[in-house]
């Protein structure tokens, strides 16, 4: 039976790996368990029970690098999990951002003119941006866990998918920019085959595109976020 | 060393395999956490197949984002633990992915009792 002076042990020691509290929660419990089956098992005590789950571990925790989303290093088992939800999200993320594409390139050959085409324009881009920014204003029970725990006095992150909230709040602001913008070189490209502006229109059609895609991925984030949190409520009460 | 080896060798035929062993776990059972998936895979295989966290984990995480299973924490004498449970989808995959299986044992068999 582990005490909860030795389960405090065990989260301490995950802490220090820093491994983000929804992956932690779940090691925490599978770490008790085994220690708990090596003294049963083997009739050793807690300590060295222990010592020999870090061992079987020490592998998973190795730390690596995930720069594309992660300034530092992070645990090996952490990107392992990460990345499988990640790809699930972005794989989303894509296909948003692809559909939204395919509807301005319908937009430009749909409108009636470049003016009717800017106004098209200005919504389909703030519709990503009023999205985001009702989605951000109506959770605002989350706000205060976008920024590191609370319960560990900010030595962790609630979750794998807070570090990429960051990036709703630049898209978003990129995105107000987007949206004062026009799209007159895309229209004027493909309905008055003006061809002088060939880079400039390609920034018109695909920047938009790599910023949705991106907003898109970072809200799904926050979704997740939220989500995880409303999981793990019972453990984030303090103690 | 060479038991090891031999051990390492023996888990890489199961690597294909992890997502379907886990999934028919699950279908065994109502939920199921992360060690007891462990555990009830060794005791079946007589010692034979020791999943591995780093394998587990991610395997699970990624069938929860296919919406193969869900997950839920609860608190158990005081602990938070987190339990799988399969999704309908996750049934009717693993009820397809059990039949392939089958079939698949079968002709391996058929072949290496040659």
């Amino acid at each position: 039976m582990i005490t909860g002076e030795q389960e405090n042990k065990i989260t301490d020691y995950l802490i220090a790996q820093q491994l983000s509290l929804d992956i932690l929660v779940e090691i925490r419990d599978h770490m008790i368990s085994q220690i708990s089956d090596l003294q049963n098992k083997e009739n050793i005590s807690f300590e060295d029970a222990f010592l020999k789950t870090k061992e079987s571990w020490k592998g998973e925790f190795k730390l690596v690098n995930y720069l594309l989303f992660y300034p530092t290093a992070i645990p090996l088992i952490a990107k392992r999990i990460i990345q499988e939800k990640y790809a699930g999200l972005f794989r989303k993320s894509l296909m948003i951002g692809l559909l939204a594409l395919i509807i301005n390139l319908l937009l430009i050959f749909i409108s009636k003119n470049q003016d009717h085409y800017n106004l098209f324009f200005k919504l389909l881009n703030g519709s990503f941006l009023l999205g985001s920014v009702l989605i951000l204003v109506f959770n605002y029970k989350i706000w205060k866990y976008l920024k590191a725990d609370f319960k560990y006095r900010g030595k962790s992150l609630y979750t794998m998918y807070q570090q990429n909230i960051g990036l709703m709040v630049v898209c978003a602001s990129s995105m107000a920019q987007v949206v004062m913008k026009n799209g007159d070189y895309a229209y004027q490209f493909f309905r008055e085959h003006n061809h002088s502006e060939v880079f400039l229109t390609l920034v018109t059609v695909f920047f938009p595109f790599i910023l949705q895609t991106a907003l898109v991925f970072a809200v799904f984030n926050f979704m997740e976020h939220k989500k995880n949190l409303l999981k793990m409520q019972e453990f984030l009460k303090p103690a | 060393m060479q038991g090891i080896n031999h051990s390492m060798k023996k888990n890489s035929l199961y690597k294909g395999t992890l997502q379907n062993i886990i999934l028919k776990l699950l279908s065994k059972e109502v939920k199921m956490y992360g060690y007891q998936i462990t555990q009830r895979a060794k005791e079946l295989t007589e010692g034979e197949l020791e999943m591995t966290e780093g394998a587990l984990y991610p395997l699970l995480h990624k069938l929860e984002s296919d919406g193969m299973i869900i997950s839920e924490i609860q608190k158990i004498n005081g602990r938070d633990r987190k339990y799988y449970l399969l999704t309908e989808k996750g049934k009717t995959q693993q009820a397809e992915k059990e039949t392939e299986m089958k079939s698949y044992l079968l002709n391996l068999q058929t072949i290496f009792n040659l």
